[in-house]
């Protein structure tokens, strides 16, 4: 009994020692894999800091203000004044489009574009 | 202590002792060996030599096992990431001030075999050192010099790809302060220098502007990471400086500055001082005083700004009960005091209304109001709105920028100070005593944080400022603040128009004017406060130098242009068109 006892507590203490040894490592392990991540986020935060530094020089107000005017033709973009406020009755409803008519193969006749007083 | 190898166990055991005592042996075995044989000794020896020897390796296994392994690489300093120093930005988030990761190029001169050599290929990229300083500099006789600091990434590139390479240069981390917004809101951010420097960090001082106020804010560890947002919207001071720029051009001005009040929360929105600088390409002194660009006239300068001040003495004439604003005062005759008159430019009409006053401009006018209000009382007022005392402003330069007082406050003193001459004060002094007027009498301190403040104490009735409120509007409709009458915003305002001070100090000049307009608007629900200021303007049309023909077209442009920008609806009756071809087109 004590011999059997003995046994099972020797294995006992021996896979807790392999466990522990194990776990050890494993933490290790961990810590520099932390490590190693940690210094990719500074890497990727300083990227960001200089990312951020780049994207408001790019939006600097004067240099904006140098490409609309470079790109007048193309983007017709003019500053906003008091006079591009309206009140939407002020807005005309978009022309109608020309009606058509088209016969469908089953002998429907299809619709597009306004009807005649149709519903605004 | 007793290490296993200072005593060799073989040479103690007996080689007729058959079961060599096991290294696992324990307290228990070496009890039950010890009394078998009495000249065992030697083996209770050797057990305990190994007992200790063991025992020492197990306690060093479970201190290095129970340690926190990860300490030492933490602290070689492996995570240079941490800026130096924080943000800065405008109030929606734009960066006005950041750190880009650079670089400080030393060197040991020892290293250097040919320092003539070095210099003349390290001049072509530090241009601003020189050839001779860099090779004064190579050629010391010391183990360690700063060549160059910062030092970009393009320059650090093109030092090494120098051919040959030079021996001896090295760099080191160094965080770099760029200001991405340039001239815009400069004079506001101001500027940092160096500290105390190792080879691989150096401290970022704070030296004006909001980065000397919050200097500690700015490099305080825990709140690096978190940009510090000031009041600015760097969309309206964009604005406010191409209109400004635009009104210099047109007049012929030596300089402009401009200011945009939110009424409510006492915030800056913008704030510009012309001419300005490049933070990032100038390392300039503030000497020089108003010529240095780095001067900012909106805060530092103090002014007599003439005319734009009657408006606070006609409040305070209302507030204190002399007088209504449909009051008759006698402005036919000049105001005497001992041997001086106080006379208008323009002729008056024998009496007018105080709304009358002010919006016709009559000196004469203004000076009865302040007698009838007394000196004590109407200095009383100032002090109250802030005028005697520098603004306590989030930058460093707010508080040199002392109002002027008259160094002996006499009756003439306050005579003159109602249409405002004899007390010089900045331009953002004049601006927040219009906010306060307009808001409903609640003292406004104007600030540079975002979020702002509570109005302060109530300096004027809620009556007096809407009576103010119609008098400014009556200048706009009626007055001398016509040009600024902009379709669908009601605008209040007061224009002024003040010889300069001979910078001798000995009386005015005669042809060298600052004209000035303070306004608010929209005068039915005062949103907004804004001062507009050109140095020596003159009207390229008339050849006039008046404010009513520089300040206050620039005035209407701005709020033209702004007012959309702050989300303002411009009061417009609608216009229904007939086909809509003529909306459509405004629109497109």
């Amino acid at each position: 009994m004590t011999r059997t006892g003995f046994a099972l507590s020797m294995l006992a203490l021996v896979s807790a020692a392999a466990w522990a040894y194990h776990v050890n490592y494993e933490t290790a392990e961990a810590l520099k894999r932390v490590d190693a991540l940690e210094r990719e986020i500074a890497a990727e935060r300083e990227r960001i800091r200089v990312l951020d530094v780049e994207w408001a020089l790019l939006n600097d107000p004067a240099r904006l203000r140098r490409l609309v005017v470079a790109n007048r033709d193309a983007l017709m973009l003019m500053p906003i004044t008091s006079e591009h406020f309206k009140e939407v009755a002020e807005i005309p409803y978009p022309p109608k489009p020309p009606l058509t008519a088209r016969v469908l193969p089953a002998g429907e006749v299809q619709l597009a574009g306004g009807l005649p007083g149709g519903a605004e | 202590m007793i290490r296993p190898h200072e005593i060799d166990p073989q040479s103690f055991v007996d080689p007729e002792l058959a079961p060599p005592p096991e290294p696992a042996s324990t307290g228990e075995a070496a009890g039950e060996l010890a009394p078998v044989r009495r000249d065992d000794w030697r083996l209770v020896l050797v057990m305990f030599v190994f007992l200790l020897a063991y025992g020492a390796l197990a306690a060093k296994m479970a201190m290095a096992a129970l340690g926190d392994p990860a300490e030492p690489s933490h602290a070689a300093g492996l995570h240079p990431e941490t800026p130096v120093r924080g943000a800065i930005t405008d109030r929606a988030g734009r960066l006005l001030a950041a750190n880009l990761p650079a670089w400080a190029l030393y060197a040991d001169p020892r290293e250097i075999r040919d320092p003539a050599a070095a210099a003349d290929a390290l001049a072509p990229i530090f241009p601003r050192l020189g050839r001779d300083e860099l090779y004064r500099r190579l050629s010391a006789k010391r183990k360690f010099v700063w060549v160059h600091r910062p030092v970009t990434p393009r320059q650090k590139a093109a030092v090494m790809d120098l051919k040959p390479a030079i021996p001896g240069l090295k760099f080191g981390r160094r965080d770099m302060r760029v200001y991405p917004a340039g001239r815009m809101a400069a004079h506001l951010v101001g500027g940092t220098k160096y500290g105390s420097e190792g080879v691989n960090a150096a401290e970022l001082i704070g030296t004006a502007g909001a980065e000397f106020h919050f200097d500690e804010r700015l490099r305080d560890p825990a709140l690096r990471d978190t940009p510090l947002p000031l009041s600015i919207d760097l969309g309206v001071q964009a604005a406010l400086t191409e209109i400004l720029q635009r009104g210099i051009e047109h007049t012929s001005a030596k300089g402009a500055a401009g200011i945009l009040l939110d009424i409510r929360s006492s915030e800056i929105l913008a704030l510009v001082s012309l001419p300005d600088f490049n933070p990032n390409s100038e390392v300039r002194s503030v000497a020089g005083g108003e010529d240095n660009p780095r001067f900012n006239r909106a805060i530092k300068g103090v002014y007599e700004l003439g005319s734009v001040f009657k408006p606070i003495t006609a409040a305070i004439a209302l507030d204190a009960g002399i007088a209504g604003p449909e009051t008759m005062i006698e402005t036919g005759t000049p105001v005497r005091f001992g041997r001086q008159r106080i006379r208008d430019m323009h002729a008056m009409p024998a009496a007018m209304t105080v709304t009358d006053i002010v919006r016709r401009s009559s000196n004469i006018g203004a000076a009865r109001l302040a007698r009838a209000v007394g000196t004590r009382r109407f200095r009383d007022y100032l002090d109250r709105l802030g005028m005697l005392e520098p603004l306590p402003l989030e930058i460093g330069e707010a508080a040199s920028a002392r109002p002027m007082l008259p160094p002996n406050w006499t009756e003439l003193s306050t005579l003159t100070i109602s249409f405002g001459h004899g007390l010089a004060v900045s331009p953002l002094h004049l601006t927040a005593a219009f906010a306060t007027i307009a808001n409903g009498g609640r003292l406004v301190v104007p600030t540079l944080m975002k979020g702002g403040r509570a109005p302060g104490e109530q300096v004027f009735s809620e009556r007096t400022s809407a009576q103010m409120l119609d008098m400014l509007r009556a200048v706009v409709k009626r007055g001398t603040g016509r040009r600024t009458d902009v379709e669908g915003y009601a605008v209040g305002g007061k224009t002024g128009t003040a010889d300069k001070a001979r910078a001798d100090g000995r009386g005015y000049h005669h042809d060298r004017v600052l004209a000035s307009f303070a306004s608010v608007f929209p005068v039915t629900n005062p949103r907004y406060a804004m001062l507009i200021m050109l140095d020596e303007p003159t009207d390229p049309e008339s050849g006039k130098r008046e404010a009513s023909r520089t300040a206050v077209p620039v005035t209407a442009e701005a709020i033209r242009r702004l007012a959309p920008m702050l989300g303002l609806r411009p009061e417009l009756p609608p216009v229904l068109p007939p086909q809509g071809t003529e909306a459509r087109r405004a629109l497109r």
